[in-house]
């Protein structure tokens, strides 16, 4: 049933077994495997059946870390959640999201990446992606590369798979959660989907061992309570941590955070454009229909994109990353400086600053200097002049088209306690602190980034196929890296109370009744989209309230 | 006979970005190059916050300035009021570019190549590279209406039929269809609402209607 928060007598107190605090991706998920159980269900959702502004600016806050989307937008607040921005094209006018399962050395404790493990390995999660693929629907289940190609429209590129391996991410379509799964949700007996109703704050008993009841408030100014024996935190990765912190009436510092940690390490993939590859046989396009675009393989949407292999992960001690290259038809001129690269030398530097002196039509101020610079670094200087010129002829006589690959990264950022959601000063129109976050990534990242695309190079001169030019460079960070709208880690999930925030079993760790579900329990990221982990994840816990609670 | 126009709704609009993703991939439109774009400005005063978000694309002028600067007539208007191009007459001059007041014109430098169909066995028909070095722009999916047409559906009204930005706003900030039909969804929008259009001082006479933030 579904019910308009605004409607709801002013202070009254709603009574249920389970309530579920945001309806986005984990909080349909579980309400949707609560449908007919032996509980009762209040859903909670802040927006609307749709996104709307008023709501949306609830979700304005600060970033004064590594340049982000402004928060309003990043994440839509109404029924759905961010399914409602899965808009990646799978074909035939339908849009979805990329996924795929985190891999096995994901879960591991890795010495070369701090505060990195996971409380269980992925065999406990297998029997659950299984499930979240059958609920994602992007069934048959698996992803192993035999399972998904054709040896003769869409080969694999013949690379030595203990170095580069070539994995599948498959695409689920936005419809079932948005069109089927809402409606049953919608439809269900047990259920009451609250909506324009934002939980403000989470009361607990004096020595917050347990929730009593958490108090919603409406934009028209009603507010109302609700009472259950247990709530799930499934807000997304940024408002876990908010509303966890805003929590402060009976734990100074916010519910579940005695040792720090929530709002801490903050998560995002890595997502950037750089280098090109360029294919030593001009037909190549055609053999990699694989990688080139989403293509449907049994029914379901999916796309080969190149990896590290474990094996090299390990030996290198490099976090994990992906690389997608899509292919482009570009005037030979275009890519020009791939092959003569600028050069900034001394000399060259210093017959620049001569030239503009002139150009302005005075003396430079020491000119004997600069002259003495030139001299000393006259192969840079003649290989500058060499190259330029070779540019200018070949952008006027080459009107040849190129076929070649752009390179797309994604790439697992490394878990940093500095990069961290923290209650801003501003406050929003319930007088609640807004967000204020620091997003910061360490060069482990970068470096990774760099030497992985170095091995992928390697790999594919190796074999012949072409050859790669990788222009990032390790100390700089590539312009410009951006996120790929997925919150994680900021609720991490470890059986220490010392180092997380919640247990496997993602309760919060010293009260008995408060779960959190979504990407803020991963305690690393991997490369692949969180999605069908987080389905997976709230699958595991609706077994798990099933097993402990008999709902 | 139809005249498509197109009403934004700036009290709702979220400045989600999702028609400008979805225009992106729908038209192969190369990373360099935006047929839609989003303007968005913030007001605080205090802990009070005002977002505003325009998204903004081809105008489809009843009279474009594009259209008269075009040395080869590669760009068009249909019967429908649609600005098109013609990608086998442009040049690419760059002269439709500096002449729309709009910023919603650029030439493609580079352009990628969709292979999918490929792999189904069907010819492969988004070969793109005849499309480096000319201009392209919104054209309102026409493809999709006259198809929806053919087929009997109405655009505005029927998903299939409208443009995708339209049909995949998240917030149903977008609405589309036939100004000079009085009982369409569009006319009863433009009629019950406060509309401005963006400098309409030009004598552009854009289609592109937006109805404002009055908060703001």
């Amino acid at each position: 049933m579904e019910v308009d928060g605004r409607t709801i007598a002013h202070d009254k107190n709603l009574q249920t077994d389970i309530c579920i605090i945001g309806a986005g991706t984990a909080g349909m998920t579980l309400a949707h495997t609560l449908i007919n159980r032996k509980c009762k269900v209040i859903l909670l959702e802040s927006g609307g059946l749709k996104p709307d502004k008023e709501s949306q600016i609830l979700s304005f806050g600060e970033n004064i870390g590594h340049q982000y989307f402004p928060l309003d937008t990043a994440r839509p607040r109404g029924f759905g959640g961010s399914t409602n921005r899965w808009f990646l094209a799978m074909g035939e006018n339908h849009f979805g999201a990329r996924m795929r399962p985190l891999d096995s050395i994901d879960f591991e404790k890795r010495d070369e990446i701090p505060y990195s493990g996971w409380p269980f390995d992925k065999t406990v999660l297998d029997p659950y992606y299984k499930r979240a693929e059958d609920f994602c629907k992007i069934t048959p289940s698996g992803f192993q590369l035999e399972d998904w190609h054709d040896p003769k429209k869409t080969p694999p590129l013949a690379l030595d798979q203990k170095t580069v391996e070539t994995v599948i991410f498959k695409f689920g379509s936005r419809e079932p959660f948005l069109k089927d799964y809402a409606k049953e949700i919608i439809k269900a007996k047990n259920i009451k989907l609250l909506l324009h109703a934002t939980v403000t704050d989470i009361e607990a008993t004096e020595n917050t061992q347990k929730i009593t009841r958490v108090h919603a408030s409406c934009l028209d100014g009603g507010r109302f309570q609700v009472s259950a024996k247990i709530y799930v935190l499934a807000c997304g990765g940024i408002e876990n941590a908010r509303l966890l912190l805003l929590s402060n009436k009976q734990q100074k510092d916010g519910l579940g955070n005695q040792y720090d940690l929530v709002g801490r390490f903050f998560m995002e993939h890595l997502h950037f454009h750089s280098g090109l590859f360029i294919p030593t046989d001009p037909f190549l396009f055609q053999k990699t229909a694989l990688y080139n675009a989403v293509h449907w393989i049994k029914g379901v949407p999916i796309l080969g994109k190149l990896a590290l292999s474990e094996h090299m992960l390990r030996k290198r001690k490099l976090s994990n990353y992906v690389m997608q290259i899509k292919p482009l038809i570009t005037p030979y001129s275009s890519i020009l400086n791939y092959f003569y690269p600028a050069m900034e030398s001394h000399g060259v530097a210093s017959l620049k600053a001569f030239r503009n002196s002139l150009l302005r039509g005075k003396v430079p101020a020491e000119p004997g200097k600069l002259l003495l610079d030139i001299r000393a670094d006259a192969k840079s200087v003649f290989l500058t002049g060499y190259r330029n010129l070779n540019k200018k002829v070949l952008r006027h006589l080459s009107k040849k088209n190129l076929h070649v690959y752009t390179l797309h990264h994604m790439s697992e950022q490394t878990p940093n306690p500095e990069s961290q959601v923290m209650l801003g000063l501003q406050k929003d129109v319930f007088g609640k602190n807004r967000i204020f976050l620091n997003w910061r990534f360490s060069p482990i990242e970068i470096r990774s980034a760099v030497q992985s695309q170095e091995i992928i190079a390697d790999e594919l001169k190796k074999t012949g196929i072409g050859q790669l030019f990788v222009t990032m460079i390790d100390a700089l960070k590539p312009h410009p890296i951006y996120g790929g709208w997925h919150h994680m880690g900021t609720t991490r999930m470890n059986d220490n109370p010392k180092q997380g925030v919640v247990d496997q079993n993602c309760l919060v760790h010293g009260v008995s009744n408060l779960y959190v579900a979504g990407p803020s329990v991963f305690p690393t990221s991997g490369y692949a989209n969180p999605c069908l982990t987080i389905v997976a994840m709230t699958i595991k816990l609706s077994e798990h309230l099933k097993k402990y609670f008999g709902y | 006979m139809a005249r498509w126009a197109m009403v934004i709704d700036l009290r709702k609009c979220i400045g989600c970005s999702s028609c400008i993703e979805i225009c992106k991939q729908v038209n192969n439109v190369p990373p360099e190059n935006e047929w839609r774009r989003l303007v968005e400005h913030t007001a605080k005063e205090g802990d009070n916050v005002k977002r505003w978000f325009v998204t903004m694309n081809c105008m489809h002028c009843v009279n474009p300035p594009c259209l008269k600067v075009c040395p080869t007539k590669a760009t068009y208007q249909t019967k429908e009021g649609i600005v098109d191009i013609d990608h086998k007459q442009c040049i690419g001059c760059g002269a439709c570019v500096l002449a729309c007041p709009y910023k919603a014109r650029s030439i493609n430098r580079r352009s990628r190549m969709s292979c999918y169909e490929r792999i189904d066995g069907s010819k492969v028909e988004v070969e793109m590279h005849e499309h480096i070095g000319i201009c392209r722009k919104c054209n309102f999916c026409k493809s999709l209406i006259e198809t929806g047409l053919k087929n009997g559906l109405q655009p505005g009204k029927d998903p299939e039929a409208t443009p995708m930005c339209v049909r995949y706003c998240i917030s149903e900030a977008l609405a589309f269809g036939n100004i000079d039909d009085p009982n369409s969804k569009i006319s009863q929008i433009l009629s019950q609402n406060k509309i401005v259009r963006i400098l309409e001082e030009l004598g552009t006479n854009p289609v592109v209607h937006y109805i404002p933030d009055d908060e703001i």
